[in-house]
């Protein structure tokens, strides 16, 4: 598999992920409203999510076909980032994309995210590449504002997609990480709290004493009953894990920054699979339902893991 | 109204203690149940007799299930009662409970439904 950059051109018979650098609204819409027009023309289903402003752009330049596409606001669906790539699944899913054509259109990206929600949506980004079967015939276009990002910002787009599709560069760049790219964003160091945490050790005895300490911190954050209640049994799932995978035992920290609360949970086990909590549990299935849950009731989930520095679950609470 | 709406879902009365009932018909579950609980409910729910096939749950006591309890329930409920024909419903759950149960898509199963009253 070669990882040499392309030039946005139509793919083959397989899944083509792409970056879009644009610059200004016309720029945006020179590169999303023919995409979508050409979709339909071949009566391809199309997803557009991106952020309302742009959302209601593409649906103006549309007209009457907007109406046959689905819109979606990303600002909703991507506020945790790590729920992005089940929807792109359901997509794919509902339309039969191992048979036929589809497309997307994806900015998870833009300007005024919270930098700890920029750091998930470009590992969101990366993971994306091994998130859908190669044969999955899904066109997935991710518009990045070049105008505004920050160029660190453009840099990962670069190597997060293997094709880019940049107006001004149209050669593209050398830079696709490939999977070992996901894989060692999974494995970043996150940075550690500005202000001393609460410390709780924990063992499968002391789970109940990590529910008290959550619901105690989250009732002085201004969390609600039931905000409090999620995080509770979210870190309690997440401390199972840890006495079940993670060498019978772990650490729970908690902590506020100046966006909100933080929990966390550090244990000795190792995460091989880094799309985790991206992949909805089968109803059967025994276990594996808290990083789902986690991604699914909280505000923001960052998981990192090594196969020598064990694992964390970091958990943010807007307040 | 839910009574249990203000009630901060993760504060245990006492860890893993739950208290269980069941005459074939009616169920309550009440305290919680965690790791080590779902287990003995588990031996709890399998030896029951089933009177009828519609079963009533009433969770409205409960103070904390977790994940692993749940799965308990809703298996032994597909499993014994849901596979011979028929349905298992749940009374008094809290709005967290029925957020996870959406979350976790238990509400796709069939024969299993959360009732509004308690």
């Amino acid at each position: 598999v070669s990882t040499a950059p392309a030039v946005a051109t139509e793919p083959g018979m397989g899944y083509q992920h792409e970056a879009f650098l644009y610059r200004g609204e016309a720029e945006f819409l020179a590169g999303t409203v023919p995409f979508i027009e050409a979709a339909l023309a071949a009566d391809e289903p199309v997803l557009v999510a991106v952020i309302k402003p742009r959302l209601d752009l593409i649906a103006d330049a549309l007209g009457d076909d907007a109406a046959r596409v689905s819109l979606v606001d990303m600002a909703e669906l991507g506020a945790n980032p790590a729920r992005i790539i089940p929807a792109w699944r359901r997509f794919v899913d509902q339309h039969r994309a191992d048979v036929r054509p589809v497309r997307g259109i994806g900015e998870p990206i833009w300007a005024g995210r919270r930098p700890t929600e920029l750091v998930e949506c470009q590992l969101h980004e990366a993971l994306l590449n091994q998130a859908v079967e190669e044969q999955t015939r899904l066109w997935l276009r991710c518009p990045y504002d070049a105008d505004v990002l920050d160029t660190p910002v453009i840099a990962e787009a670069h190597r997060s997609h293997p094709v880019l599709a940049d107006p001004s560069q149209p050669a593209g760049s050398a830079e696709y990480g490939g999977p070992d790219h996901a894989v060692s964003l999974f494995g970043a160091e996150l940075p550690e709290p500005a202000t001393a945490p609460e410390t709780l050790a924990f063992d499968g005895a002391a789970l109940a004493a990590v529910r008290a300490l959550v619901v105690r911190h989250a009732a002085d954050a201004g969390l609600d009953a039931l905000r409090g209640g999620e995080l509770a049994l979210v870190m309690h799932e997440i401390a199972s894990n840890s006495v079940r995978h993670g060498g019978g035992r772990g650490s729970l920290r908690v902590w506020r920054d100046s966006a909100g609360l933080v929990c966390e949970i550090t244990d000795a086990g190792h995460i091989t699979d880094p799309l985790v909590g991206r992949v909805m549990p089968s109803l059967d299935a025994a276990g594996g339902r808290g990083l789902w849950l986690a991604n699914q009731l909280c505000d923001l989930v960052q998981v990192r893991s090594t196969a020598g520095g064990g694992t964390t679950v970091r958990i943010h609470s807007w307040t | 109204m839910d009574s249990d709406s203000d009630r901060p879902a993760g504060v245990a009365a006492a860890p893993s203690r739950f208290r269980f009932s069941f005459d074939g018909v009616h169920m309550a579950l009440a305290g919680t149940v965690d790791r080590q609980a779902a287990d003995e409910l588990a031996g709890l729910l399998w030896e029951s007799r089933i009177r009828n096939g519609g079963v009533r749950l009433n969770v409205s006591q409960l103070d904390f299930f977790d994940c692993r309890g749940l799965h308990t329930v809703v298996r032994w409920g597909s499993e014994r009662i849901v596979a011979e024909g028929g349905t298992l419903s749940i009374e008094g759950a809290s709005p967290l409970l029925r957020r996870v149960w959406t979350v976790l898509a238990f509400d796709q199963l069939p024969g299993m439904h959360m009732v509004e009253t308690a």
